[in-house]
């Protein structure tokens, strides 16, 4: 029973890489898989990442001086909020798709946008640790701009990665045609822009974690 | 007689397979967008499987014309985006 429950495990963290990698080379067919099977163990593992992404973050940033209560406070502080925004964007997404005649079901919403946090976890981890390697502000040197080119070129491509996910959730989780998806996020985007500003005034995210 | 039932248990799992692939690909209905469709379909085509080999030139491109475009300015942004996280 014990090997039974080992290789179950083993199973379920190798279907978990392999959607990880088809969500970067068949980003369509793979959002489509897991809208179908809805599996809640991706947002575990991802959510485990970003736990242990902000627990490096927050020492980098506060430095191991500042105290363990100050540090724990932080990355409570800003996990929690990664949660409550995966959370709202996530139901407001299958309410607002709901309202324009989409067919899907929260848990498929839920599957498939933990997977978007794979660009935004990337991203934040360069961001990091290009902030220890090469601190800004940037300079107008030559190597500056080529930096600067060199950054620019990665946020970008994590960026259109994102909004695909973002797209292909809509589309398969929620299995809203073009039009429905377009009506859809002129509903969202200025909610979560007012969200976002509301996170930024609270000093809890410069840029979100979305 | 076993290369019968190993012939007839292959069968079954292709079926069953093919089965879940066509439910899978009947899962969202195909876009429609009446005269625009073929162009649509044109466009999205190259997105759907390996979509870094168009992201990563474009976003080099773009980088690139904003770096020429913006100059000083893409610094400032970029210094912004590294204190962001």
């Amino acid at each position: 029973m014990l090997v039974t429950l080992s290789l179950s495990i083993v199973k379920l963290f190798l279907d978990f890489t392999s959607d990880v990698w088809g969500m970067l080379n068949h980003p369509y067919q793979t959002t489509r898989s897991v809208a179908m099977k809805k599996p809640l163990l991706p947002i575990l593992i991802i959510g485990s990442l970003v736990w242990v992404y902000l627990t490096f973050a927050v020492v980098v940033k506060f430095g191991l001086s500042t105290g363990g209560l100050f540090l724990t406070f932080n990355l409570g502080r800003l996990f929690y909020s990664i949660a409550a925004t995966f959370l709202l964007i996530a139901i407001s997404m299958f309410v607002v798709g709901k309202l324009f005649g989409g067919k899907g079901q929260i848990q498929a919403v839920f599957a498939v946008w933990s997977f978007s946090y794979l660009p935004t976890l990337l991203w934040f981890l360069i961001t990091t640790i290009f902030y220890v390697i090469l601190p800004p502000p940037r300079t107008q040197s030559f190597f500056g701009q080529l930096f600067s080119i060199f950054y620019l070129f990665l946020s970008l491509g994590l960026l259109f990665w994102k909004v695909l996910l973002y797209f292909l959730t809509l589309r398969h989780a929620m299995r809203l045609t073009l039009w429905q998806t377009i009506r859809t996020t002129f509903v969202l985007w200025p909610l979560y822009i007012a969200y976002f500003l509301f996170l930024n005034r609270l000093e809890i995210f410069k840029i979100p974690f979305v | 007689m076993k290369n019968q039932n190993l012939s007839k248990e292959f069968e079954q799992k292709l079926f069953s397979l093919l089965e879940t692939k066509a439910d899978e690909v009947a899962f969202v209905a195909p876009q429609n967008m009446g005269s625009l469709t073929i162009w649509y379909k044109k466009m999205t085509a190259p997105l759907k499987s390996a979509p870094w080999k168009i992201f990563l030139p474009l976003s080099f491109v773009i980088a690139l014309f904003m770096e020429l475009l913006l100059g000083r300015w893409s610094l400032k942004i970029v210094s912004v985006l590294q204190s962001a996280f």
